[in-house]
């Protein structure tokens, strides 16, 4: 168990991150997840463990955002500043070709703007499907919804990114 | 029968499908493995967290349990539990419900009967005999 929670831990972070924009709330997040995973599911066998977990990951995420709805309707007049995710950092080390690292920063500080600018649905599709490679049937599970809904969600997603980063760059692919 | 141009079309969204996918996905491993330390630090320390929480259940789970042995084995509950027993055993024989004791008997509700007759009636017993004579002549 420990050993998949290494390997999964900094990628399901990152996800959470991605979708709450707040370290402390992903950090809380992947501990609910977690903890939930260990006590309930540990005798499953570990091949299980990977979708179980995304699937109770994904269910925090979603009431994460429920929660802050709630919230934000109730106290409508606060204005809660969200931290910046992912922090911006300058200090980046001393770069030996710094023209080429540059543009390989950019262009990936890019693709992380463009996948932000996804909807919740397609962005959570497009990291469960492509980025975690989880198939059509256990990302359908984990996003409770069909695996029609989710080809759709998928389809979408990556045309947007491949219109976007065109766009972006002004080229064709 | 699909068409060479059409075909090479297919390719080409095709291809440059998977590169906007890889050009996403290598920037977000990229993000993942520039993580800060001490971003690290704290997905560990949650990860610690999580499995001990696992020993911790078990832990409680163990102690309860313990609680209820110890408890069960202990002299005072030994000789309490038998106490109480007898004493539950002991009301619930001797115990007289108001539900037992039979209603008036319907000819002494009736007019027939005055009212100042219902004073000499104050012993329970004869009211008591009364109604089972009345329920043995009506049966």
């Amino acid at each position: 168990m420990e050993a998949f929670l290494v390997d999964i831990e900094k990628r399901a972070y990152h996800m959470a991150a991605f979708s709450t924009g707040s370290h402390a709330d992903a950090l809380d997040l992947l501990q609910d997840s977690m903890i939930k995973l260990v006590t309930k599911y540990q005798d499953k066998p570990s091949k299980e463990w990977k979708p179980l977990f995304y699937k109770i990951l994904q269910n925090r995420i979603r009431d994460w955002h429920r929660h802050q709805k709630v919230k934000s309707l109730l106290f409508f007049w606060k204005n809660d500043e969200i931290e910046e995710w992912p922090p911006t950092n300058n200090d980046d080390g001393v770069l030996d070709t710094p023209e080429k690292n540059l543009t390989k920063d950019q262009q990936q500080g890019a693709a992380i703007e463009h996948l932000k600018k996804l909807s919740p649905k397609q962005q959570q599709c497009f990291l469960l499907r492509s980025w975690e490679g989880l198939s059509v049937a256990d990302t359908a599970d984990i996003m409770q919804c069909s695996q029609g809904s989710v080809k759709t969600h998928y389809f979408r997603a990556v045309s947007k990114l491949r219109t976007m980063m065109e766009d972006d760059h002004e080229i064709t692919f | 029968m699909k068409s060479p141009s059409r075909n090479d079309n297919e390719e080409k969204i095709k291809s440059t499908r998977n590169e906007a996918m890889q050009s996403v996905n290598s920037a977000l491993n990229h993000s993942v493995d520039t993580l800060p330390e001490s971003t690290l630090t704290d997905i560990a320390r949650v990860r610690a967290l999580a499995l001990n929480s696992k020993n911790v259940q078990l832990n409680l789970q163990k102690s309860i349990l313990d609680t209820i042995i110890a408890w069960l084995f202990n002299p005072m509950f030994k000789i309490g539990v038998p106490v109480a027993a007898a004493i539950t055993i002991f009301i619930s024989v001797n115990y007289v419900s108001v539900d037992t004791i039979p209603e008036l008997p319907l000819a002494m509700m009736a007019a027939d009967i005055p009212t100042e007759d219902f004073a000499m009636l104050e012993d329970l017993e004869f009211i008591t005999w009364l109604a089972e004579n009345e329920q043995s002549t009506l049966l």
